[in-house]
């Protein structure tokens, strides 16, 4: 079986593995390998948004998909810090907090239909602190996306979920070149022997070596 | 939503009706991702990616029949 020259772990194709998917083999020297996992990988990722939105990130709100979500990267972290700044604000009823634990304890959540994005300040009992929240939207407003549900929401998911856990398999990959790649059998032609019904082995050159003494 | 307001990647695309088509591409991308680490030859990477793209596709029809059968067949005949 055909293995790289070392087993030793290729770490700055592990570290650029884990910053993109694909950029680990492209480190390693294997670029066509690496712009094909970065297709398959980024292409399920964006998918998954594509069909049920930015609500298909969400760190806090799908805390366990999001774990096989992160291992996309930063790219993945990127997008939810953006869900969970631009696209998501506090219910109104939060202005009634007395105290800074009651706000940091309060949920940000997507707006209705009806309502949209307006800034407004909390008063407690440490100070007062500007925080966005959700009110009545004026006629031709609302919240800054459409709310994801259903079945693109879940499915949504699922590629970007999908994508994650394909990518890392592709990160040991990049950083461990010791593991065995799936090869032809032995004898089996492959595209490179066209016309070929047999690829001679080993053990027939020996044999035919053998039987003309 | 209205049309005019739909924004790629931002808000979600209303193919409810049409959901199980997207086992396609999903199909095609898994295979891809997958067989990208997992061929020794890139040359032999088509070819492999359209054999498990295949097998991906015809596995989950079969699971959904099997599915089918138990459900709406076998569960009723057990309840009877």
């Amino acid at each position: 079986m055909k293995t790289d020259s070392t087993n030793e772990p290729r770490f700055p194709a592990l570290l650029a593995a884990v910053l993109l998917p694909g950029l680990g083999h492209v480190v390693a020297g294997e670029r066509l390998r690496g712009l094909f996992v970065a297709v398959g990988i980024l292409g399920l990722f964006f998918g998954g948004m594509l069909v049920g939105g930015i609500d298909t990130i969400d760190r806090k709100d799908n805390g366990v998909w999001f774990i096989g979500q992160a291992l996309v990267g930063p790219l993945a972290f990127g997008v939810d810090y953006l869900h969970q700044e631009k696209f998501k604000a506090y219910d109104p009823s939060i202005m009634g907090a007395a105290t800074l634990a009651q706000v940091k304890n309060a949920r940000k959540r997507s707006g209705y239909p009806d309502e949209q994005m307006q800034d407004a300040e909390v008063s407690t009992n440490q100070g007062r602190f500007k925080v966005k929240v959700w009110g009545k939207a004026p006629p031709g407003g609302g919240p800054p996306n459409a709310t994801s549900v259903g079945k693109v929401n879940e499915l949504g998911t699922l590629f970007s979920t999908i994508a994650g856990m394909l990518n890392l398999i592709a990160i040991i990959d990049a950083g461990f070149p010791g593991r065995p790649r799936k090869q032809r059998k032995e004898g089996e032609p492959g595209p490179a022997d066209k016309g070929v019904d047999k690829v001679l082995t080993g053990a027939d050159v020996a044999s035919t070596v053998g039987g003309g003494q | 939503m209205t049309l005019l307001a739909y924004t790629p990647f931002i808000d979600p695309v209303n193919i409810n009706q049409y959901w199980y088509l997207l086992l396609l591409p999903v199909s095609l991308l898994v295979s891809l991702s997958y067989k990208a680490c997992r061929v020794e030859s890139l040359s032999d990477l088509p070819r492999e990616v359209g054999v498990m793209t295949v097998q991906i596709v015809v596995v989950m029809i079969l699971l959904g029949v099997a599915s089918f059968l138990f459900v709406e067949k076998v569960l009723p005949m057990i309840a009877a």
